[in-house]
């Protein structure tokens, strides 16, 4: 078996991230609640990103992330193992949740928090059309696809990190990832291939 | 499909005590909960090339899928990949982690354990009195099915 040496690097990060991260789960529970803020910098750039992919509006990701935190320090004392899978698994129920609650036709973020780099002003406009259409596209996708698809393509996990966050296989994750890009080839390819 | 579907307490079914829940045999979990193999596509879907998909995983280098009939598939992709990368460079709006840190409660967080999981202390004085309980259950019991046989 072959066995790179970046790869136990990576493996070694993960182990020591973890460590750090039961260290300040002790400092908060012992009464420093300031140290909970370091979680939250350490992972909400990844779980932002996924709330918003998974509900398309960036209020909506904001109020799952923020109630999302929240309910996780709240229940810090129930952490066992890895808090990264904890409170992904925290915030991928909240987008859940949203998207069996929401009755709507359609919801796009239309702010963008991040500078263009796009060169021209027509560039910039074919982006923003491929934007939201790329937006309507994914919210036909069931959610189970979508989340699939955001987790590989925006988040760019591998699928072993995918199954081991959300408890399933990676031949199941797999299928979700080529069912959901065949549809979203289906949808946009006439107009942008 | 395997989703949690103990979302209620948006713990993700960690409840503290069991990280993941135990998987039932294909067969017995409802046909709901199973994959749906890859000929039932979603409506109006198109079948990709399995290695247009093995190259999107990275598994097959561009240029054995850049000829025949997937050039136009990588070409979708590689356009569709532009935006993609723009979301995954995304950030956390910089004023959510200070609305968060003023949101969370002011007290430590406590184990929320619930009641029938909590740990449960006998003391002597409770025995005593829990066994003279049952005595005089026992015996009101038995006074009344003497009384109703009668």
């Amino acid at each position: 078996m072959k066995t790179t040496e970046p790869a136990l690097r990576a493996d070694q990060n993960v182990v020591d991230q973890d460590n750090t991260d039961q260290l300040i789960i002790q400092r908060v529970l012992g009464g420093n609640r300031d140290a909970f803020k370091t979680l939250i910098s350490r992972y909400s750039d990844p779980l932002y990103r996924h709330a918003l992919c998974m509900t398309g509006s960036p209020d909506v990701a904001e109020d799952i992330l923020q109630l999302s935190f929240i309910k996780a320090y709240q229940h810090l004392a129930e952490v066992r193992g890895r808090f990264d899978a904890w409170v992904f698994r925290i915030v991928a129920n909240g987008c859940k949740d949203w998207l069996k609650n929401i009755r709507r036709s359609h919801l796009s973020y239309d702010e963008d928090d991040q500078p263009s780099s796009y060169a021209t002003p027509d560039e910039e406009l074919d982006r923003t059309e491929l934007r939201s259409d790329l937006d309507r596209a994914l919210t036909t996708l069931p959610a189970s696809l979508r989340e699939a698809f955001v987790l590989k393509h925006v988040e760019g996990r591998s699928y072993e990190e995918m199954a081991d966050l959300l408890g399933t296989t990676v031949g199941a994750l797999k299928m979700r990832v080529h069912r959901a890009r065949e549809a979203l080839q289906a949808l946009l390819e006439e107009k942008y291939a | 499909m395997v989703d949690d579907l103990r979302s209620d307490d948006g713990l993700g079914g960690f409840d503290g005590h069991r990280e993941r829940q135990t998987r039932r045999p294909e067969r017995e979990r409802p046909l709901t909960d199973r994959e749906v193999p890859l000929g039932h596509q979603e409506q109006g879907a198109r079948v990709l090339s399995p290695a247009v998909h093995a190259w999107l995983d990275g598994e097959l280098p561009e240029a054995s899928v850049r000829k025949g009939d997937t050039a136009k598939d990588v070409e979708f992709w590689k356009n569709l990949n532009g935006e993609v990368d723009r979301r995954r460079r995304m950030r956390t709006p910089v004023y959510l982690e200070a609305r968060i840190m003023d949101a969370l409660p002011q007290t430590a967080p406590q184990l929320i354990t619930p009641w029938w999981r909590r740990e449960f202390v006998v003391t002597p004085a409770m025995a005593v009195a829990g066994a003279a309980t049952l005595v005089v259950v026992a015996a009101a019991v038995t006074a009344v099915v003497f009384a109703v046989m009668r």
